[in-house]
């Protein structure tokens, strides 16, 4: 089992988190839960309810749309992060291809901890603010890009 | 609040009649209306630094304040004129001053109501505490009148200061027992509506609407006109009566018969005047009674003509005007009416005196008009008023359609009254009709009026689909002796709905005469669901009707009801809603007895029970609930109702609050949140227990003491604190951020040589991940620290201006970052800038060095040093990392200080060293 001083470093890797303090990962880490899948067991189903993240301690995650694979998740990698943030169902199928370790970090635990602590609230939106200006600058460039000659 | 209003028109009424006497016999009418135009421009400049200052200031503090000033002004003034100084300006200061002291007093008095009443009791309670007023002005003229020629006007002031003293009293009374809470309440929603409002200018919202520019120019031509008349009045009595004394007992005199007889105007005509002739004819009693009295005074200007025009100007305008103006601006939005009527009242009332005040210039000194003559110029205004009235007419008739159509009217306005016959029947067509929403804003609007002609559409919405409709609809109906609908009230009881049930259950009492009989019937009834609705009828009726306490033993009805549906588990839902009821029932009735049940309520599993018991609690104000109340400032859905029911305390909460902040045993969560509590209560107490806690080494504690103590200046930016507590604490960060720094350089200087280099957006961090957290674990506290000067520099400061430095200083843009840290050069004390501008100036841990050295005699710690330094800050975070550290490093220097932090008591601190422990030890 990870210890807290752990699940921080490697909730520092986590992208969303990146304008989070270390302290404040440390609260995060207090809410998540370290799971273990068996290879090929299915850790949530396209049209789920979206209700948690997970980071890959150890393992890989193969992440389907309709059978076809979009992405294999290695150590490190977070899956299902708009969970925390929206209610839509799950767009795609997490399985296991490997025996996995992942953390689990539940959205009902993690909104009561967005209202107790302000500085993780900032730090995501920061980031999600970030990732919106570099959306739209890329839709600027590629709209520039048609129109010209 | 009745004697309040009382006392002080009562003083109005006294200085009133002085200061037209007094100015009459030393200045003469020839210099009256330049008196209106000097009293115009003054009032316009004080009221507007009146309403700049008063929202900085806490309302209590500032009426308390204004009362002394206003003592300490008549005191003055009664040495001056016994003195018999006999300076010219003195009558005119005089003249000014009771103006501003008749707008002021009155305007916070109306300020005052606002906090103590809700809007509901506001509605049911502004009429007898207006009548406060009318009975303070009829005392205060009379008094005059008896007082004057025996004492001397001069003396009479004493008596003011007398009423204002015992007003005094009355307020920090008032304040104490009901205002408080409401002023808390209300200040963060009106910060919220000020924001919005800003957005748009009231004067654009009265020039933009045709509705209030009809209603501006109404006002502005009645305050026009009531000048000519004043003039007239005025120089007609100071041309006859000669003798201060007697002139001042005169107008006393002749000022408490108008407010009589526009009492009994007000109580015998009005309301039957707007029934049968609508607000609009209404409004053309006033021009019609001053025509009267300025044709009298044109042919004969006698005291009895000028007493006339005096009379029937002044009467209707408090009675039958005030209620038709009142009705006027209803359908206007609350939020834009809350903007014109300050303007109307206190912009268009000031312009509208000072151009009366030139206008008699022209007609007098230019035109050479005598006193009678002026009449004719007041005739032709009457004229233009009448006009104004009838471009009126259309225009109120479509906005009030429009405000029901949108549901625009404030219902829970004080001055709405549906007498006007003509809109009667508009919102009769209403109720006819499918639209839920509209039904409801119209029962809303009806819910005072008693009108036979509603009462046949009430009895259709008894079967009306929607059950809140059914329900409100019973609930009018009881007013209604002539309707008897008592047949489908005994099938109500038995509806779906509870509160349909319960309002069908309260109508059969009433209906019966002996609720208390009636009431046991359904008490003792089968069904758990129309038991339910009896307890609740029963529980509603204690709080409107004091007196059935003495027949009810309600505790127990509670309690047996409760045990009873706790054994059904099919009225779990039922249970709740009940409980929600009772813990506002305690609330509203408080009485003691009730008190334990409360506490049962505030340890309930249901938030939404827990809600309406916090709240109740905070209205109880007792300390009996406080140690439960502190224990729900950890639970996230009620912290905020907790909290203001603890504020509610005030000074008499701050002991049990500041033993749950020492005490280490309380949950870190609830200690974090009671400073913010304690600055609610915002007293001066409360600042100087936080001040207490600016030493405190928990730097989160001390972190939340420094915002509460932000809250307070951002609440009341006037409050001066303490500099010399706050600059110690500025230069105690300091030296936590120095300190940090000299620990930040070494480890940079030790992980330089290493190869690893991690990047992490604009920060490069040098050897290990361990060494990395360490390193960006200090920096963020450092952050902390600088965040935490800055903080404290708003409190000495201008809030808002440290903290755009501060945004300044933490944006990545160079100049912004170098203006910033100029502007914080100009501005803070040389004591302070030697400290805080190398901290602000720098881009390096190195640079930082020299400064440390010199300031606090900081050295470059040897590796040892600074890690046992971190193990033994008080900052559990820094220890977690600096543990972490460690047993990257492997080595066994540290094995005791650790071994000791194994069974630290936090959870983390223990965890990671227990962790470091078995990796050191190789296990």
């Amino acid at each position: 089992m990870l210890t807290t001083i752990e699940k921080v470093i490697f909730l520092q890797d986590v992208d969303i988190f990146e304008y989070t303090s270390t302290e404040d990962l440390s609260h995060i880490a207090a809410i998540t839960t370290e799971i273990e899948v068996k290879r090929n067991n299915i850790i949530y189903n396209e049209g789920d309810i979206s209700d948690a993240m997970y980071m890959i301690i150890d393992g890989a995650v193969s992440l389907r749309r309709e059978g076809i694979e979009i992405m294999e998740g290695k150590v490190k990698d977070v899956f299902g992060t708009w969970a925390l943030f929206d209610d839509e169902p799950r767009v795609v199928t997490a399985t296991a291809v490997e025996d996995c370790r992942l953390l689990r970090i539940l959205k009902e635990d993690f909104i009561e901890l967005l209202g107790d602590h302000v500085g993780i609230t900032q730090g995501v939106l920061k980031k999600m603010v970030k990732r919106l200006r570099g959306l739209v600058g890329r839709v600027g460039k590629e709209a520039d890009s048609r129109n010209s000659p | 609040m009745f004697s309040y209003i009382f006392l002080i028109i009562a003083s109005l009424l006294i200085v009133k009649p002085i200061r037209n006497s007094y100015f009459l016999t030393e200045i003469g009418i020839g210099k009256l209306p330049l008196m209106f135009v000097l009293v115009a421009a003054s009032s316009g400049a004080v009221v507007y630094l009146y309403a700049k200052f008063s929202r900085k200031i806490r309302l209590n503090h500032l009426i308390f304040f204004t009362t002394i000033i206003f003592i300490v002004t008549l005191l003055s003034f009664w040495g001056i004129f016994k003195l018999e100084f006999s300076g010219k300006w003195l009558p005119y200061v005089f003249y000014i001053w009771v103006s501003l002291f008749g707008v002021i007093s009155t305007t916070q008095f109306w300020l005052l109501a606002n906090y103590v009443f809700t809007a509901r009791e506001a509605k049911r309670l502004y009429g007898i505490i207006g009548a406060g007023g009318v009975a303070g002005g009829i005392f205060g003229g009379y008094l005059t009148n008896f007082l004057a020629p025996v004492l001397k006007s001069v003396n009479l002031l004493f008596i003011c200061v007398f009423f204002l003293l015992c007003a005094l009293f009355i307020l920090v009374v008032v304040w104490r027992k009901s205002a408080g809470y409401g002023y808390r309440e209300r200040m963060s929603a009106q910060k919220r509506v000020t924001q919005s409002e800003a957005a748009d200018n009231p004067f654009h919202l009265i020039l933009k609407s045709r509705h209030l520019r009809l209603l501006a120019f109404l006002v502005g031509i009645g305050v026009l006109v009531a000048n000519l008349v004043d003039y007239q009045y005025s120089a007609v009595a100071s041309k006859i009566i000669h003798d201060p004394n007697e002139l001042t007992a005169f107008f006393g005199f002749w000022l408490s018969n108008l407010s009589i007889v526009s009492l009994i105007i007000q109580i015998l005509l009005t309301g039957r005047i707007l029934k049968s002739l609508g607000v609009i004819k209404s409004l053309f009693f006033l021009p019609l009674g001053i025509l009267v009295g300025a044709v009298a005074v044109l042919f004969n200007p006698a005291l009895w003509s000028a007493v006339l025009i005096k009379v029937s100007e002044g009467s209707f305008k408090q009675s039958i005007n005030k209620a038709g103006i009142e009705l006027l601006i209803m359908p206007v939005p609350a939020l834009v009416k809350n903007q014109a009527k300050s303007i109307i009242d206190i912009f268009v009332d000031n312009l509208a005196t000072g151009i009366g005040g030139l206008l008699l210039i022209v007609l007098i000194s230019l035109a050479g008009f005598a006193v009678g003559e002026i009449s004719i110029a007041v005739i032709f205004l009457l004229a233009v008023w009448g006009y104004i009235i009838i471009r009126m007419r259309d225009e109120y008739v479509n906005s009030f359609r429009k405000a029901i159509d949108k549901r625009t009217i404030d219902i829970d306005d004080q001055s709405v009254n549906l007498n006007d016959a003509s809109l009667l029947d508009s919102i009769l067509e209403n109720l006819k009709g499918d639209n839920d929403r509209q039904i409801l804003h119209i029962l809303d609007l009806i819910e005072n009026v008693t009108d036979d002609r509603i009462a046949p559409y009430l009895q259709n919405l008894i079967d009306y689909p929607s059950p809140e409709i059914r329900a409100r609809a019973l609930r009018i109906l009881t007013r209604y002796e002539k309707t008897d609908v008592r047949e489908s009230a005994e099938k109500l009881t038995e509806d779906k709905n509870q509160e349909v049930k319960i309002e069908a259950i309260r109508y059969l009492c009433i209906k019966s005469g002996y609720i208390p009989s009636t009431l046991e019937t359904y008490l003792a009834s089968q069904d758990p669901h129309i038991r339910a609705a009896a307890v609740m009828c029963a529980a509603r009726e204690m709080k409107d009707n004091p007196e059935m306490g003495s027949q009810f033993d309600m505790t127990s009805i509670l309690r047996d009801f409760l045990e009873s549906v706790a054994k059904e588990t099919d009225f779990l839902h039922l249970r709740k809603s009940l409980k929600i009821n009772i813990a506002e029932f305690i609330g509203t009735i408080k009485k003691v007895e009730f008190n334990h049940l409360l506490k049962e309520l505030l340890e309930d599993d249901s938030i939404d029970v827990l809600k309406a018991a916090i709240k109740s609690a905070g209205e109880l104000k007792s300390r009996e609930f406080s140690g439960l109340l502190i224990s729900h400032l950890k639970t996230r859905e009620v912290a905020v109702y907790a909290r203001e029911a603890l504020a509610e305390h005030g000074d008499d909460g701050l002991e049990i609050l500041v033993e749950h902040f020492q005490n280490p045993s309380v949950e870190m969560k609830i200690r974090q949140r009671i400073p913010k509590v304690i600055a609610l209560i915002g007293s001066k107490r409360a600042i100087a227990t936080l001040y207490e806690f600016l030493t405190l080494k928990d730097q989160q504690l001390r972190y939340q003491v420094i915002r509460a103590l932000n809250l307070i200046r951002g609440n009341y930016p006037m409050m001066k604190f303490n500099q010399k507590v706050l600059e110690k604490a500025i230069l105690t960060q300091i030296e936590i951020y120095y300190r940090l720094n000299s620990i930040l350089y070494m480890l940079n200087q030790k992980a330089f040589r290493s190869s690893t280099i991690i990047v992490m957006g604009t920060r490069r961090y040098y050897g290990s991940r361990a060494r990395r957290l360490l390193v960006q674990a200090i920096q963020e506290k450092m952050d902390r620290a600088q965040e935490i000067v800055f903080r404290l520099l708003g409190l000495i400061y201008d809030a808002r201006d440290i903290y755009n430095a501060f945004l300044g200083i933490t944006s990545s843009q160079q100049s912004l970052r170098a203006n910033s840290v100029e502007f914080i050069d100009n501005i803070i004390s040389a004591g302070l800038k030697k400290y805080i501008i190398p901290m602000l100036d720098s881009f390096s841990a190195e640079s930082l060095v020299v400064p440390g050295e010199k300031l606090f005699r900081f050295q470059i710690p040897a590796e040892n040093h600074g890690i046992n330094s971190l193990l033994n800050d008080p900052d559990n975070w820094l220890k977690i990392c600096t543990l972490y550290f460690i047993s990257e490093m492997k080595k066994d220097t540290y094995v005791d200080a650790i071994d000791e932090l194994r069974n630290n008591i936090d959870p983390i601190v223990a965890e990671t060293a227990e962790y470091a422990f078995k990796r050191i030890e190789g296990r």
